[in-house]
């Protein structure tokens, strides 16, 4: 098998005496969706976080393509839980600004450019539309075009329709499947388990800092999982239960 | 107020309330470039830099205008700085507006949601960029009032450089006072002035906010 494009060793995260990320290992390969969850706390946002170079690590490393990454290097691109779009910018502009300033791209090229990000995620039309005339589904999309449109080599999804609606949430789960379809590394922290079994080539359940299971959905989503996978699946399961007798 | 009065009046009031107008207008755009490195120097990380600019705001905001000023027309040059009086009285005009326009740009800032910035960070934006690009503008909707106020300050301010005898609107007065020998109809008329410049003011700032209205 080829080369992992991410890979993450030993890494550690600790605030105060909270040890927030204990020792993960990660190897990704390119083209690779890989599904994070696991119960509230349990590190998954912090490991996006320390992979994005957001929050400083204890101890491991965090290597793209074999480099040791700098939040904005380039190697890695992230989609919040609350878009995090530029208010006073349209559309357009949020996705070009970096275009502009960072890759120097000329503006006409960049606006281009943001154009057809806006188009791949279904939003051609609104380009001129600043974020408070869009839905969140909607804003939602226009910050995977932002961050699409500056060709990262591993994108990463912070529990991105966790603050929309379930037919928004349809919208931006869409968007996310065809990109993984089209061959995009990413990693997905989401609370949507049947989107995550759909989506992924592996899961991986954290619990308190730990990997306590990484394997194919087939195998997560089974009775042969881990127990604390099971135990935290079946809280899930019984909630949706009425869907499955109707 | 006679007739008299005014043909007389006329061509220095004129003149001083264009002095004040421009004197006022670079101290505050001092104030604000100054203000800006200042705001963000005092969020920074501690250091000797956010000390400095927090020593910088207290002295600014702790001393009277008028101190300041006197300080650097009589002590500037005896340590060895020669500046004509009007520079220095502009200097010190500008230098302390900037330390009240780094309070009210430091509030600015704390209603910049984080998340925006941490994009622009992993996007690759320079702090620099960042802070043009998207803290100002973000911010500019909700500091453009307490701004505008600490200009109207600062034109009502420029009065004290009279002391070290500018010719602006308050020193005008004052001499078209004894030379008319007519104190009130001299103040009213400048006081009146200030006035109608700092409504003037009020107004482009109001006008602007409904201008750009989203």
């Amino acid at each position: 098998m080829s080369t992992p494009i991410l890979s993450v060793r030993a890494l550690e995260r600790r605030v105060g005496n909270t040890e927030i990320l204990r020792r993960i290992d990660l190897d990704v390969m390119p083209g690779e969706a890989i599904g994070v969850i696991g119960p509230s706390g349990s590190g998954k946002s912090s490991l996006l976080r320390c992979i994005a170079g957001l929050d400083e690590v204890s101890g491991g490393a965090v290597m793209v393509e074999g480099r040791q990454t700098r939040p904005g290097d380039g190697a890695v691109g992230m989609v919040f839980q609350q878009f995090n779009l530029w208010p006073h910018l349209t559309a357009r502009e949020n996705v070009a600004l970096a275009l502009k300033l960072v890759r120097r791209m000329p503006a006409a090229d960049a606006a281009a450019k943001a154009d057809a990000a806006l188009a791949r995620v279904g939003l051609g039309a609104l380009g001129g539309r600043k974020p408070a005339a869009l839905s969140g589904g909607q804003q939602q999309r226009v910050a995977i075009a932002r961050t699409l449109a500056m060709e990262p080599r591993v994108l990463l999804f912070d529990e991105p329709t966790a603050a929309l609606d379930p037919e928004l949430t349809t919208e931006v789960l869409d968007v996310i499947r065809d990109l993984a379809a089209a061959g995009t590394t990413m990693l997905v922290v989401s609370h949507e388990m049947g989107f995550v079994a759909r989506l992924s080539t592996r899961v991986v359940f954290l619990d308190h800092g730990v990997v306590v299971q990484a394997a194919p959905p087939a195998e997560l989503f089974s009775p042969r999982a881990e127990p604390r996978v099971r135990s935290f699946l079946q809280t899930y399961l019984d909630r949706v239960a009425w869907a499955r007798e109707a | 107020m006679t007739w008299d009065f005014l043909v007389e009046a006329l061509p220095s009031m004129t003149q001083a309330t264009l002095a004040t107008i421009w004197i006022s207008a670079v101290a505050v755009a001092i104030g604000f470039v100054v203000g800006v490195p200042l705001a963000v120097a005092c969020d920074g990380a501690p250091g000797w830099g956010r000390r400095a600019a927090l020593a910088y705001v207290s002295f600014f905001r702790g001393v009277p205008l008028l101190i300041q000023l006197l300080l650097a027309y009589y002590a500037l040059p005896f340590i060895g700085i020669d500046l004509p009086p009007l520079v220095a009285a502009i200097g010190t005009l500008g230098l302390c507006c900037a330390a009240y326009m780094a309070e009210i740009i430091r509030g600015g800032f704390a209603l910049v949601p984080k998340g925006g910035l941490e994009a622009a960070r992993l996007l690759g934006l320079t702090p620099r960029q960042t802070l043009l690009r998207i803290r100002l503008p973000i911010s500019a909707q909700a500091m453009r009032p307490a701004l505008i106020s600490e200009a109207i300050l600062i034109v009502k301010a420029s009065s004290l450089i009279s002391v070290v005898g500018i010719l602006e609107l308050t020193r005008s007065a004052q001499a078209l006072a004894s030379s008319t020998f007519e104190p009130l109809p001299a103040y009213a008329l400048c006081g009146a002035i200030y006035l109608v410049i700092n409504l003037a003011l009020t107004l482009l700032a109001r006008g602007r906010v409904e201008g750009r209205a989203v």
